[in-house]
């Protein structure tokens, strides 16, 4: 076995396994729960644009009227789980039994931080990502029995609509969208090390007194001192600004980790 | 082996601390008994003997490392099994697979072996097991990963009465010279025949820290059913006939040891006790003094 006391892949592999296997009954409900959300609010969106098309008669025959509400829905459900996800990064260290569990396991304080943000970001997406296609795929099933016959177009959302209206929205700059949500969710991330019990409600608690502060600083003296700075260079000091924090963020909540002990300090 | 090297410790900036200059070295090979009242910071010691708590001051030394940096390569020579603790809601052989790979020296034919004296088998889940039966698993699958240092917080609480004398089978089973267990309780009566160590702690300091043998070589525990005590009497302690006694053991007596009364003897007169592993301290090293000048 290797000695190396920062990372060892195999350590890596073995300690992702264990966290997820060891808690693969939770994450299966979790996602079941996240599945049938999107699949509900999905039907509910479809039911009320196609019975209200079909009572008030013209619409749309080329493409799905409930495209922009689909694309709505997936944007705000994305960050909606995916703060919940972050915020359950470090759950199981909110009793001392969990502490001493996760603690006494030998492996490097990295490789298990590292291993809980694989499962909890990036699998994160990856699950949403085919929650969501897979329950609007069931969605045009059913939808297209129901109305056949009605000449309306039911369709699945296509990935080149959700780029285009990406870009639309963020005028060009798809990035942006990307590092909002990295940003949101990175804070949940660093909440949960700090408060392994409660961490959503006490992270938004937080966050919020962060956010007033934030918009406080902004009006008193961002506005005064980017009041003649150009919009592109704007946006590339709030795109860094956004970086530097998710990339404090993730790395806090990694030496918080690091120095957690059994007992509570705060 | 571990060392404690002056170690201070307090839960909060404001509260007295529990371990204060605190020094211990446990050496290989042993199984010690680590006992004291309720709050003198027997499982405190033994989180910072795992990394779990980060001291004031100090440190504790294992296999050469600054156990609070909690490497794997010292994690996986240290197994604590804590008075509490939860298992995951799998299949017994799953655990087995996921947490085993952590531990190198690790024998599933052990760990059956060791169910088998808890009169259990590996084909069990996790998830439909009492308290009791869990931590018979747990302590098993401990015994098992052959850590060179076991750590276990009340091993014996939870468990049913054949379960108490299981455990003292199941103990030395798992014992070897290359190990080290601890075993901090207050089920003395659990424990007493499988001790070859016993180590009594109260306010930061050790009261005692003697070898079995070296204490009932020293101290006889018995039973007299006279009125009047001896007059060297360190205990004594009122019995169905009479009193239980604890003296110094000047005519090379042999008595088992009765860790109860030496608790309680050591704690209400702990100087009395110091006082007879004193006089032989004394002997030891003027017989290392003498055998040093032989040499030289």
């Amino acid at each position: 076995m290797t000695t190396n006391n920062f990372f060892s892949f195999s350590r890596f592999s073995q300690i992702g396994c264990k966290l997820i296997i060891e808690n693969k009954k939770a994450a299966i409900m979790r996602a079941i729960v996240m599945f049938a959300s999107i699949f509900t609010l999905l039907c509910w969106i479809s039911y009320i644009n196609y019975s209200s098309a079909i009572d008030r008669g013209g619409f749309s025959r080329i493409t799905d009227i409930c495209e922009g509400y689909n694309l709505n829905a997936f944007l705000i459900l994305i960050f909606v789980f995916g703060i919940y996800s972050a915020s359950i990064m470090m759950e199981d260290l909110k009793t001392k039994v969990g502490k001493i569990n996760v603690l006494t396991t030998p492996v490097t304080p990295f490789e298990n931080w590292f291993a809980r943000w694989i499962i909890h970001v990036i699998l994160f997406i990856a699950a949403y990502i085919i929650s969501f296609f897979v329950a609007d795929l069931i969605r045009v099933w059913i939808f297209k029995i129901a109305y056949a016959g009605s000449g309306l177009t039911i369709s699945t959302l296509n990935l080149d609509y959700i780029i285009q209206q990406i870009n639309l929205i963020t005028d060009g700059h798809p990035s942006f969208i990307v590092l909002a949500y990295l940003t949101v969710q990175s804070f949940y991330v660093l909440g949960g090390s700090f408060f392994p019990r409660h961490s959503l409600l006490r992270t938004t608690i937080v966050g919020f007194f962060g956010l007033l502060i934030f918009f406080l600083g902004d009006y008193i003296i961002f506005r005064e001192f980017f009041k003649n700075i150009n919009i592109n260079l704007g946006e590339t000091i709030l795109r860094g600004i956004m970086l530097v924090l998710i990339a404090f963020n993730w790395v806090t909540s990694y030496f918080r980790f690091k120095e957690m002990e059994v007992i509570d300090r705060l | 082996m571990i060392e404690v090297k002056n170690i201070k410790f307090s839960y909060g900036r404001k509260k007295e601390p529990i371990l204060d200059n605190f020094s211990m070295k446990l050496e290989q090979g042993n199984i010690y008994g680590l006992l004291g009242k309720n709050g003198a910071g027997k499982s405190t010691l033994l989180y910072l003997m795992t990394g779990l708590l980060t001291p004031k001051s100090g440190y504790v030394e294992y296999l050469g490392a600054d156990v609070r940096r909690r490497l794997p390569v010292t994690q996986r020579e240290i197994f604590l099994v804590p008075e509490e603790f939860e298992l995951p809601k799998v299949s017994l052989i799953s655990f087995i697979e996921l947490n085993s790979v952590f531990y190198p020296h690790f024998s599933k034919e052990d760990m059956i072996t060791y169910l088998h004296l808890f009169d259990m088998d590996i084909d069990l889940n996790l998830g439909e097991l009492s308290m009791g039966q869990k931590k018979k698993v747990f302590m098993s699958f401990a015994l098992a990963t052959h850590t060179s240092l076991l750590l276990m917080d009340e091993p014996t609480n939870g468990l049913d009465i054949p379960g108490k004398s299981q455990f003292r089978k199941f103990i030395t089973a798992g014992m070897n010279d290359k190990h080290t267990i601890v075993i901090s309780t207050h089920q003395v009566k659990d424990v007493d025949k499988v001790l070859d160590h016993v180590i009594i702690m109260e306010n930061s300091k050790i009261l005692l820290n003697e070898s079995v043998s070296n204490i009932t070589d020293r101290i006889v525990f018995t039973e007299s059913n006279e009125k009047d005590l001896p007059e060297n009497t360190i205990y004594s302690t009122s019995s169905l006939k009479g009193n239980y006694v604890v003296v110094p053991n000047t005519d090379n007596e042999e008595t088992d040891l009765n860790l109860e009364m030496l608790f309680n003897a050591t704690l209400a007169h702990p100087d009395k006790i110091k006082l007879c592993f004193a006089k032989q301290q004394e002997t030891t090293s003027k017989a290392e003094r003498r055998n040093d000048n032989d040499d030289k």
